[in-house]
């Protein structure tokens, strides 16, 4: 807790100023598309929305196995703290996706594999926070919503991977590769870095917050037990 | 010094700063929820330890 609480405002502080700086430097100092005209402008949050989206699901899987494996409690809160991060992160993700659809694609939704992922990665995310809420003990709930966590991994992996996978849908490819023909400009490139690596830290932070909430809450619920018990 | 030119939009200004302003919505949302949470379980924890240690203090005076 000592560790967190000193890392945590430096994190923060961090993170506001990555966000804030790459958001306004793609939105106010980055030119039109030649051919998506100003809509590229959302790559800068519908990108780092998506890959935190399905890379918190990754966090949570790896903190879901350190307590299957250890029953290391913290790790279990730890997850159960990053569930409501990321499924904002998706919800941003498919929010501006559609949003960016539209005036591309002709559609609000198509049902594409990626897409089709993201959302039932969605529902996931509803069902491991509604799941932790349902059950009363932690240590049960912690153990249902790590074999959850396990299962809901296959639609993160679809969700980020698809593209790779089967080769059709609306979706394209990487914004971000090796491959020069495939990766955006540079002038596109280097603020949507900026984001994500801000979007990041911002996940890194809420983390950190929620979990220690989820430990002193802990920490209640069982002093209050205690003095029931006396 | 060139003076500050709000960027042209063009005819794509609805999506994109729907976009914009859902995402800080709900990042907003996110955050704040985030820090009133912990907030209030801190100051809960803090008055039950208080309150916890009052009443060891006193029953130890008792004796």
């Amino acid at each position: 807790m000592s560790l967190s609480g000193a890392v945590l405002p430096w994190v923060t502080a961090l993170a506001v100023a990555m966000v804030v700086g790459g958001l306004i430097w793609g939105f106010f100092f980055t030119p039109n598309d030649f051919r998506q005209g100003a809509t590229v402008k959302i790559i800068y949050i519908h990108v780092p929305a998506a890959i935190m989206g399905s890379g918190t699901w990754f966090m949570m899987l790896a903190a879901s196995l350190v307590w299957v494996i250890r029953r290391h409690h913290v790790s279990a809160l730890a997850a159960k703290a990053a569930a409501p991060v990321g499924m904002v992160f998706t919800l941003i993700g498919l929010f501006t996706g559609a949003v960016w659809g539209q005036p591309m694609w002709g559609t609000w939704w198509e049902w594409d594999p990626r897409l089709t992922a993201f959302l039932i990665l969605f529902l996931f995310y509803l069902g491991y926070m509604a799941l932790w809420a349902a059950v009363e003990n932690p240590d049960t709930a912690a153990d249902l919503t790590a074999v959850l966590c396990l299962v809901g991994t296959v639609f993160a992996v679809i969700a980020r991977y698809a593209i790779l996978f089967w080769n059709q849908g609306l979706h394209q490819g990487a914004s971000l590769s090796m491959d020069t023909e495939e990766n955006v400009a540079d002038v596109f490139a280097y603020p949507l870095w900026t984001c994500i690596i801000g979007f990041g830290l911002l996940f890194i932070c809420l983390v950190l917050l929620r979990t220690r909430t989820e430990i002193r809450a802990r920490r209640l619920s069982a002093l209050i037990a205690q003095e029931r018990m006396a | 010094m060139k003076p500050f030119i709000f960027p042209d939009l063009g005819p794509y200004a609805v999506e994109v700063l729907s976009a914009y302003a859902g995402t800080v919505a709900l990042l907003l949302f996110l955050v704040v929820g985030s820090v009133l949470q912990g907030r209030k379980t801190r100051l809960r924890l803090e008055e039950f330890e208080e309150r916890r240690i009052a009443k060891r203090q006193k029953s130890t005076d008792n004796l």
